[in-house]
């Protein structure tokens, strides 16, 4: 017996030693002979093909915005760039684009891009129907030869060209090497892109590699691997940055964030987003049909207090636009200020002096925290809400029967142009328009805008919907969504932006 | 023998086909789909029912019930919805990690927990006893994810010496199954205890203690043979239920196993793999068991007889 006890001491003894030598491996914090950078996600991707990163930035997109690219790219200012695509011509009637590419743009695999390349990337992102906002408006594709792409569209589409400059979906792919890889393809796309890295491995479940295209024509970038690690456990993510474990950990929780701030061997990024939270109140609902019962809404509201709840505070900065600041068509609005007595007195006016009963439908996450923070925030302003909280796809089922009296909702314009951030939230009839508002005079300036080439009168235009949308309260904007990241200190070039994409090939160490 | 192992494999077949169908008709009847899982809440309804009809989902049950089993028939899983790929595959690559974190907790369990347990049984109400059940009882109530992220505070953050995710050396592995053992080590040291306890009061230790046979003799080569039975079988389900149920641990140490595996599958209502992953296990389930039964007849010469003799007794 004795005997034994000693072996096991002597074994757990042993052990701890062998744990003590093996010491510290990590490379974290020689940086001077740096060049590969590991970077943390949540979620690992679902396939790497531009496609299917149109809805996936977080992983899709972050990794497939490094291997590809698009014919344009829109640049730090704003402006359009050419990049694939050398030059281009839109046709005075406005439906035809004509591409001029490049023709020394090449392949990870060395082949020469062509436009059936261009063609065929279009076609396949139509066919996903992943883009359907763009795609839907594309009435032929035509690879004129090797270097002149032809786009034909159905009407006249102002927001068009920078659709397709901004559009992951609609990055460029080796046609040649998709054809043959078939049904593989979307996981190992080998050879398949043209921009500053090339897919190398994708380990299920773990990690993906991508490494540096030392042939890029712009110069081969600095950080010469790339691991995308995926660690879905928010603290875990936190303490493999700061143990040096990860250079980059994309989505920190807000929880994390002043611990991390603290410490000097870290760099947090935090911007603001495009995604704006608002409010719809279904206007199909009697009750919600009378613009003072929606102002009464507006009033009864602290957005300090809603964003302090929701996302410790550093989430959410508050708006009271629709639009953000970056967006084409942007109109300042101050946000709601609480009022509760002004809220008493709209709903008295209104024929409720006794205050309403209303329901509001969320689903697990940031809409149950807003759903639970309204509910005690408006009960002092009479309003008392009847939460009601169901499953993903049953409140899709549930909004697009109008079946909610209110419900949050967060959404982003799929590029900074009113055109793409406002219709499909105030024009009748849009899936996305959970106020059901029907205002004819708003249907009629989004239809003019998006054909109107002069600038300054679709600016115009736009300001005046959102005018009517801020002063009889369709929607309430509640707040932009912050975006946050953290990286080790020393990287530099390192920045959150609002699409979510990291560009490596602008880092260093 | 040899019979009655092969009638064991074959009832496995029948148990897999009760599994099969629960787990698709639950997968099946809960609300959610697969397109609005995968795009999320913001996106267009007609492209989700754009990826649920290619998904072959707005079928109606029966005809997916029964594409299901054709299909199984011919051992063909189907592709996951999510990432389009052969659903083995998947299982393949994530099936070693599973694999090695299960023997690795069984390995720590069975070192810590059964010693333990015969000493606290040797010296009942010692000190040893006291000491050993109560650190046993405490580590075990405490949440694996809370005691998980503390280890990693600990181990990685502030002594450096393991990482904190991954699977890319044994190191990585060190932490999870040290906190995955902390809670079967103590169940098995508890019934290793008093297994011990009833086997030590047996008539045949005091005849053995009588014929002069030393303490160590009698309780390593007569008692532990006997208190072993009930242990073995609760370690075998344990080796079980490990297999599928690292999820917490494979999600807060960022590994790539089973368990992680099919949260992912269930939450995007990714039906083909769920299916897939669950009847892998049932099925190693089923084994283990089997692998246990025939255990017991190695250890306990009388279940060895009933065997051999078909029952006769």
């Amino acid at each position: 017996m004795k005997k034994f006890v000693k072996l096991m001491a002597l074994l757990m003894a042993a052990a701890m030693l062998l744990t003590g030598c093996a010491g510290n491996n990590q490379s974290g914090n020689n940086t001077a002979t740096r060049d590969d950078l590991v970077i943390g996600i949540v979620n690992e991707p679902t396939a790497l093909i531009p496609s299917t990163a149109a809805y996936d930035a977080q992983s899709n997109g972050r990794i497939v915005d490094n291997i590809y690219e698009g014919l344009m790219y829109v640049d730090a200012n704003g402006e359009i760039q050419p990049n694939i695509a050398e030059s281009w011509e839109i046709s005075p009637d406005g439906m035809t684009y004509t591409f001029k590419l490049r023709n020394d743009v090449k392949f990870h695999n060395g082949d020469t891009l062509t436009a059936e390349d261009v063609k065929y990337s279009f076609d396949e992102c139509a066919k996903a129907g992943y883009s359907v906002e763009i795609t839907d408006a594309f009435v032929e594709t035509i690879a004129q030869d090797d270097t002149t792409f032809v786009l034909k569209i159905a009407t006249p589409n102002a927001p068009m060209l920078r659709n397709l400059a901004v559009a992951r979906g609609l990055y460029i792919m080796n046609k040649k090497v998709a054809e043959e890889l078939g049904d593989k393809f979307p996981v190992a796309p080998v050879g398949a892109g043209t921009g500053p890295y090339k897919f190398e491995s994708w380990e299920s479940g773990q990690n993906v590699v991508i490494v540096a295209n030392e042939d890029y024509r712009n110069g081969a970038p600095a950080i010469k691997k790339v691991t995308w690690k995926f660690i879905k456990e928010a603290s875990t993510g936190a303490i493999s940055l700061e143990t040096g474990d990860i250079d980059i950990y994309a989505d920190i929780s807000m929880v994390d964030v002043p611990n991390l701030q603290n410490n000097d061997k870290i760099q947090v990024s935090l911007i603001q987003g495009d995604y704006v939270y608002y409010l719809c109140m279904n206007q199909k609902k009697e009750i919600f049909q009378d613009v003072r019962v929606r102002q009464a809404f507006a009033y009864a509201m602290n957005l300090d207090e809603l964003i302090m709840a929701v996302t410790n505070g550093i989430g959410g900065t508050k708006t009271g636009s629709l639009t953000t600041p970056a967006c084409f068509g942007y109109k300042e609005y101050a946000p709601v200020e609480q009022d509760i007595e002004k809220a008493k007195q709209l709903l008295a006016e209104a024929g409720y002096p006794d205050g309403i009963t209303v329901e509001v439908a969320v689903c697990a996450g940031t809409r149950e925290k807003i759903g639970e923070t309204l509910q005690g925030m408006l009960k002092k302003a009479g309003i008392e809400v009847v939460f009601k909280s169901m499953e993903m796809s049953a409140l899709a089922e549930y909004a697009t029967g109008d079946q909610h009296d209110f419900l949050p909702q967060v959404a982003k314009g799929y590029i900074p142009d009113a055109d793409s951030e406002l219709t499909d939230k105030v024009v009748s009839d849009s899936w996305g328009n959970f106020s059901r508002m029907n205002v004819e005079r708003v249907d009629e300036l989004m239809a003019l805008a998006r054909q109107e080439s002069d600038s300054a009168k679709r600016i115009e235009m736009y300001h005046e919907v959102q005018d009517i949308v801020h002063d009889e309260a369709h929607i309430i904007p509640l707040y932009y969504v912050n975006s946050v990241s953290a990286a080790n200190a020393n990287l530099k070039g390192f920045v959150t932006r609002s699409d979510l994409s990291y560009h490596v090939w602008e880092m260093s160490w | 023998m040899y019979k009655y192992v092969i009638k064991r494999l074959l009832l496995i077949i029948p148990i897999l086909l009760g599994v099969v169908l629960i787990v698709f008709t639950i997968m099946n009847v809960t609300p959610g789909d697969p397109g609005r899982q995968m795009l999320g809440m913001s996106a267009p309804q007609e492209a989700v029912d754009a990826l649920n009809e290619s998904l072959g989902y707005n079928d109606p049950f029966p005809v997916r019930l029964f594409n299901y089993l054709k299909d199984l028939v011919r051992l063909d899983f189907g592709n996951s919805y999510r990432t389009n790929q052969p659903v083995f595959d998947e299982i393949m690559v994530r099936f070693p990690v599973t694999l090695k974190l299960a023997v690795g907790t069984m390995i720590l369990t069975i070192l810590i927990g059964i010693p333990l347990g015969v000493l606290a049984a040797v010296r009942q109400y010692s000190k040893l006893d006291m000491i050993s059940t109560f650190t046993a009882l405490l580590l075990a109530a405490a949440p694996s994810f809370w005691l998980a992220l503390l280890m990693m505070l600990l181990f990685s953050l502030h002594l450096n010496w393991l990482p904190p995710s991954g699977i890319d050396s044994y190191k990585n592995y060190i932490m999870p199954v040290m906190t995955q053992a902390v809670v079967y080590a103590a169940s098995t040291l508890r019934m290793t205890r008093s297994t011990m306890l009833e086997a030590i009061r047996q008539d045949y230790v005091r005849t053995a203690r009588g014929k002069g046979a030393s303490e160590s003799r009698v309780i390593w080569g007569h008692a532990i043979k006997n208190a072993m039975l009930p242990v073995i079988t609760s370690l075998g389900m344990s080796f079980g239920s490990m297999l599928g149920g690292t999820i917490v641990i494979e999600q807060v140490f960022g590994m790539a196993g089973l368990g992680s595996l099919v949260i992912t599958a269930i939450t995007t209502k990714d039906i083909p793999q769920t299916m897939a992953v669950t009847i892998f296990l049932a099925a190693l389930f089923c084994v283990i068991m089997l692998v246990v039964d025939l255990l017991y007849a190695f250890i306990d010469p009388r279940v060895k007889a009933r065997y051999t003799q078909g029952g006769k007794h």
